[in-house]
């Protein structure tokens, strides 16, 4: 312990210590709020592969045996594939606020005979909703040739609807395919290979 | 909780760190020092026996004439710095913020606060197919244990009473609370590591949790065992001559409230991650409590503590053990609580009523030696304390009206934290100053604070 020593004809002298002194504490109080971290930008990224919950019948369909896609068709040809359910994490959305959704899907036309325009749609709902009785999130066409493989393959930012349902306990999808065949010689056949489909969902979240 | 638990295990799983906030808000010390003296500080928290505080764990330092000491008086610059820039409390704000919080709790905002420790806060990611979930916790990884995660803490101070020809009295408050948390190894590796969570595999998380309130009465004796009683007493500390001293403590107890909870949360996954059939969450937790409906004396017990120490040449040693065999008896009631299946509610059962149940208030022991020459001081001490073994290193000299301090010590979370101050002294008034440093309980990281003292 130091022991204090007071002489006499030192105050001005320890009047400019004390000054220094507090100028030192405001000097390092102000260095100490510049020197604060931040929060960052606490999201959450829920990567969901949907098309590891899709039935393998959905995955790969082969289309134009059975029913037939006929050669200069007068009505188009509409394939609905049974509605697949998605089991998600029900809470996640009580704690975040969708910032972005994005759609990607990928799916193989590997056709056979005949040529068609092709309309692929994608609907996504919650499971107490027919899906096809929604909006399609996605809508994509393509123009199908004899022998020839072609792909659909799209990124699309979506709603903060959808990014509502991909944050709740389950959702179900839809696969609309429609075949126009009305310019086509030969009956449409063909196998269509659902190749990606996924969805990120990004949300700031309210926890951290 | 219960309305988590009702969730499914995904969105609780963010949110598993919850436990360990609790824990460290309410047990961790303020800090790892353990004290606001600013000289203290300075020498890394070492103990000394002219502190106050050290009569508390080294009763026989009551009869050691404390020599020519200042009443320390912390300048507590830190709480105006954060009544300035307050966290955010609003859970429903995007800037809240549980572990910014917690670091604030577990860091008493007493010191000035000149270097932050990284606020834990990183984004997340989740990957999620059928039969797979991964969860990447990025920083905030590191607030996993990957250990069991002990923390805890004693409050026991002031201790105000009499003192008179080396008999003395007097009463202190009792507060005790330790936590021990740990997670499966496989919750762990999944949270901490962001390894794929697996089918047909469990996943636990479980604490261990006491908490104690009361008062002390104290009544003890201590003196100078080589030097005839009521003779005079002069500073040993100074002197060539062989000094002994030695005191103990009896404690009567007065018990205000105790709970000890052990709750486990577990789910065991299937076949399928994300199958039809919805993971199924247990949840328990046995508890026992003897809480007070208003004021009044719930429990009682007794207590001892006991010190010796010696001084020679400038030497200083001392050995001080605080609680020895120091119980309190409560008339407790014991409850088990369990996550029912058939309604998805957590549903309480009691056990016992008042039946009679005995808490253990931990041994702390305290060995510290010092010497002292010419303005110089440097002195060690080791604390066995209620969750941990701890030291303290510490070393000063001092010209005139300055001194200049340095010290290092082992904070209660393991962490080897340092310290380096200064104090002036004004004609009777003095200023101490320390830059010490402190890490975040739950992510490690360092902080540093300056601690400001006046001493009259």
């Amino acid at each position: 312990m130091f022991v204090s020593v007071v002489e006499n004809g030192q105050t001005s002298t320890k009047g400019e210590e004390v000054k220094r002194l507090a100028l030192a504490i405001i000097g390092l109080a102000a260095l100490s709020q510049s020197l604060l971290y931040g929060c960052g930008n606490k999201l959450l990224t829920v990567n969901i592969d949907a098309l590891s919950f899709m039935d393998p019948t959905v995955v790969e369909q082969t289309y134009g045996v059975d029913p037939i896609i006929p050669a200069g068709g007068v009505l188009p040809a509409v394939f609905e594939a049974p509605p697949q359910r998605i089991n998600l994490t029900e809470g996640l959305a009580d704690i975040t606020d969708i910032q972005s959704v994005t759609l990607h899907l990928a799916s193989e036309f590997a056709n056979q005979t005949g040529s068609a325009d092709v309309r692929l749609q994608v609907f996504i709902s919650d499971t107490e909703t027919d899906p096809y009785s929604t909006t399609p999130y996605v809508q994509e066409d393509i123009h199908l040739e004899p022998a020839t493989t072609d792909t659909i393959s799209v990124n699309i930012p979506s709603s903060e609807t959808l990014g509502e349902l991909l944050t709740g306990e389950a959702a179900q999808v839809g696969i609309r395919t429609t075949f126009d065949s009305s310019g086509s010689a030969a009956n449409v056949t063909g196998v269509e290979t659902l190749i990606r489909f996924t969805a990120t969902v990004v949300a700031k979240r309210h926890i951290p | 909780m219960e309305e988590k638990l009702r969730k499914r295990p995904l969105a609780l799983l963010l949110i598993l760190t919850v436990p360990l906030l609790f824990s460290s808000v309410f047990i961790s010390p303020p800090v790892g020092a353990g004290s606001f003296n600013g000289r203290r500080l300075g020498m890394g928290g070492v103990m000394l026996s002219e502190y106050s505080e050290a009569q508390t764990r080294n009763v026989s330092f009551r009869a050691v004439p404390r020599g020519k000491v200042h009443t320390s008086i912390p300048l507590p610059l830190g709480i105006i710095q954060v009544l300035a820039s307050p966290p955010e409390f609003d859970p429903d704000s995007p800037d809240f913020n549980p572990f910014e919080i917690a670091d604030l709790a577990t860091n008493f905002p007493v010191f000035l606060r000149i270097k932050k420790p990284g606020v834990l806060s990183d984004d997340v990611v989740m990957d999620i197919a059928r039969n797979r979930l991964a969860i990447d916790l990025g920083e905030m990884s590191q607030a996993v244990p990957e250990e069991s995660f002990k923390l805890g803490g004693i409050f026991d101070q002031p201790e105000g009473g009499l003192n008179i020809r080396g008999f003395f009295a007097g009463i202190s408050p009792l507060v005790v609370a330790k936590s021990d948390f740990s997670l499966s190894p496989s919750l762990r590796d999944a949270l901490r590591e962001g390894h794929d969570f697996l089918p047909n595999t469990s996943y636990s998380m479980k604490e261990d949790a006491e908490a104690q309130a009361g008062a002390a009465l104290g009544v003890g004796y201590a003196r100078q065992l080589n030097a005839i009683p009521g003779g005079k007493r002069e500073d040993p500390r100074g002197t060539d001559k062989l000094a002994i001293f030695a005191g103990g403590r009896f404690k009567y107890i007065m018990g205000f409230a105790y709970t000890k909870a052990t709750p486990i949360v577990s789910f065991t996954t299937g076949d399928t991650l994300f199958g039809s059939e919805p993971l199924k969450i247990d949840f328990e937790s046995m508890m026992t409590k003897s809480l007070p409906d208003g004021f009044g004396v719930m429990g009682n017990g007794t207590g001892l503590d006991l010190g010796v120490s010696a001084f020679m040449g400038g030497y200083e040693a001392g050995l001080g053990l605080t609680n020895v065999v120091t119980k309190i008896k409560w008339k407790a009631d014991r409850e088990f609580d369990v996550l029912e299946d058939s309604t998805n509610e957590v549903e309480k059962y009691t056990i016992a009523e008042d039946f009679d149940y005995t808490s253990t208030v931990p041994l702390l022991v305290v060995l510290n030696a010092a010497k002292r020459w010419r303005g110089n001081t440097v002195a060690f001490d080791i604390e066995k304390g209620v969750t941990r073994t701890t030291f303290h290193l510490g070393a000063e000299t001092s010209v005139r009206n300055v001194a200049v301090r340095t010290g290092t010590w082992l904070d209660g979370n393991g962490k080897l934290q340092f310290s380096a101050g200064a104090g002036f002294r004004f004609w009777v008034m003095g200023l101490d100053m320390a830059l010490i440093t402190s890490s975040s309980v739950l992510t490690g990281e360092r902080a540093v604070d300056l601690a400001l003292s006046l001493s009259l």
